[in-house]
């Protein structure tokens, strides 16, 4: 472990890799439990055409990718709230959209595979300095908006009607969570791929459902198996010569493998266990 | 001095129309229990009062001021019909309380000893203190509304109002839910204006009456609207009577 921390590039990707496997579960676990699961997939296709930008217009395409994701995602929201029944359509409407930009803007740019590979699957060999900055700069912002807003987050993914009639403002915080949602893709993408770049936003969650017992259980074991599933990922990516995003998501789903097995097995035997006692 | 003041209110959705220049005062500290068929407007008119609707015409105004101006919102306690719409959401009885001091704190502010005092008060007094790590997904029909209008009333509220707060709930839990809300009007001075089917409870219960048919075709004293019913029951069987013997 300690022999790969020996190269520049490989302490980059681990500083990146454990912000990731934090911010990311994070958010992931309000749009899990808000039954939009496939945003950061949408909002990830959309990065895509923001990446393009700015090969296109020859800008950092991390800075472009976060511009326009943050914009469709405002767009998607508000969409979302003036015509709720149809949620999934708008986002299908930009995510098709989005993948035709970058499709279209990377053929203009004349882009080589190797950048288109680096940013649609990951890789740790080229995340620079400017990456770290600006992953680091902008998970700062998505944390500390977290903290300020956590309470209000639950409550309004919990139960949006009470909270509207208590008197929370829940168009901006709505925004609010859409525009975290975006700013964490962007973050994302450098580490596991634009691809996969909703697979630690819902799978460490998803994990961390089968054996939480509270709503802050569930966020903090969360956060752990994402953050181990970048430590394991990233090690075996540079040891097995592996590309590092997909080591990633596939460690992320063999933790959820394992913690659905201790669920059914462990934990609704101890559970059944419980009730024939009580019998 | 009213909780609620309808005046020449009139509601109607799409092609159906609810209420026509409907008149009702709500007094503080009053239990009014909303009764009617199915579509006669009761989950409307409990909308209608804490601002999730707008009347077509006339006014509402809510301790004195128009819904519009009203900004005390997390002083009315709201419990939705059938609350819990996921099962499977991991939180525990404690964190949904701890909901209700939310709008009241404001953004970025902690919750304070004070606050979880609060919590705790409110969770003693519907009577779930011993459940509060668990799980709101492992609890009874009736445990989970308990739960509800713990959360309601951790907000402090001046009024509590609920939506067919024992719909889906076995007789016992129904009971229960109706003591508690009892005991909330009488002894914590609570306004409580809920929505209900259960006659025979509502009439042990509640103070007065609201009947919903077609507009407000009864608002007075409870005891008083379940004699009147009977006596249309009693009145409608005797006719039926005569009718067999011609």
């Amino acid at each position: 472990m300690l022999d790969m921390l020996q190269f520049d590039f490989m302490q980059r990707a681990v500083v990146a890799g454990l912000v990731v496997g934090l911010i990311c579960p994070a958010i992931g676990i309000f749009i899990i439990l808000r039954k939009q699961s496939l945003i950061g997939d949408g909002l990830g296709h959309i990065a895509f055409a923001g990446v393009a930008t700015g090969w296109l217009l020859g800008i950092y395409p991390v800075m472009s990718a976060m511009v326009i994701t943050v914009l469709a995602a405002a767009g998607i929201e508000e969409l979302r709230a003036r015509r709720p029944a149809y949620g999934d359509m708008v986002l299908a409407i930009f995510f098709y959209t989005g993948i035709a930009c970058a499709v279209l803007f990377s053929s203009l740019a004349k882009t080589n595979s190797v950048s288109l590979f680096g940013y649609l699957f990951g890789s740790i060999v080229t995340v620079s300095v400017q990456d770290v900055a600006t992953v680091g700069a902008l998970a700062i912002a998505v944390l500390l908006t977290l903290g300020v807003m956590f309470k209000e987050l639950l409550f309004v993914t919990f139960d949006e009607e009470v909270a509207r009639i208590s008197g929370l403002p829940i168009k901006r915080i709505n925004m609010i969570l859409a525009i975290l949602t975006a700013l964490t893709v962007s973050i994302a993408m450098r580490v596991v791929g634009i691809l996969m770049v909703s697979a630690l936003m819902v799978i460490p969650v998803a994990a961390s459902l089968q054996i939480s017992h509270s709503f802050r259980s569930t966020l903090v074991n969360a956060v752990i198996i994402s953050e181990a599933a970048v430590v394991i990922g990233l090690t075996a990516s540079f040891y097995l010569n592996f590309a590092s995003g997909g080591t990633i998501v596939i460690t992320a789903a063999l933790l959820f493998l394992a913690a659905f097995v201790l669920r059914q097995v462990v934990l609704e035997r101890l559970g059944r266990a419980k009730v024939m006692k009580h019998c | 001095m009213n909780a609620f003041e309808f005046e020449n209110v009139s509601f109607a959705y799409p092609n159906h129309n609810v209420f026509s220049h409907l008149n009702l005062r709500i007094a503080v500290g009053d239990f009014v229990a909303i009764v009617g068929g199915n579509g006669a407007g009761k989950s409307t008119l409990l909308k209608l009062c804490v601002g999730a609707l707008t009347p077509d015409c006339g006014q509402i105004r809510i301790f004195g001021l128009p819904v519009a101006a009203y900004r005390d919102w997390s002083k009315i306690g709201y419990v939705p019909q059938n609350p819990l719409r996921d099962k499977s959401f991991p939180i525990t009885v404690e964190e949904i309380v701890a909901m209700g001091r939310v709008a009241g704190l404001g953004i970025g502010r902690r919750m304070r000893k004070g606050d979880r005092d609060i919590v705790t008060r409110a969770l003693r007094l519907v009577g779930v203190d011993n459940l509060r790590s668990q799980m709101i997904g492992n609890l009874s029909g009736g445990q989970q509304q308990r739960v509800m209008v713990a959360r309601a009333l951790a907000a402090e509220p001046e009024t509590l109002i609920l939506d067919e707060p024992t719909a889906g709930i076995d007789a016992a839990g129904t009971e229960g839910i109706y003591s508690l809300l009892k005991s909330v009007n009488k002894d914590l001075g609570i306004t409580v204006l809920l929505v209900s089917h259960d006659l025979e409870r509502v009439a042990r219960y509640a103070g007065t009456i609201a009947n919903l048919d077609e507009g407000l075709n009864y608002y007075g004293a409870a005891d008083r609207f379940c004699r009147r019913q009977a006596y249309a029951r009693t009145d409608a069987a005797l006719e039926g009577e005569a009718v067999n013997h011609a």
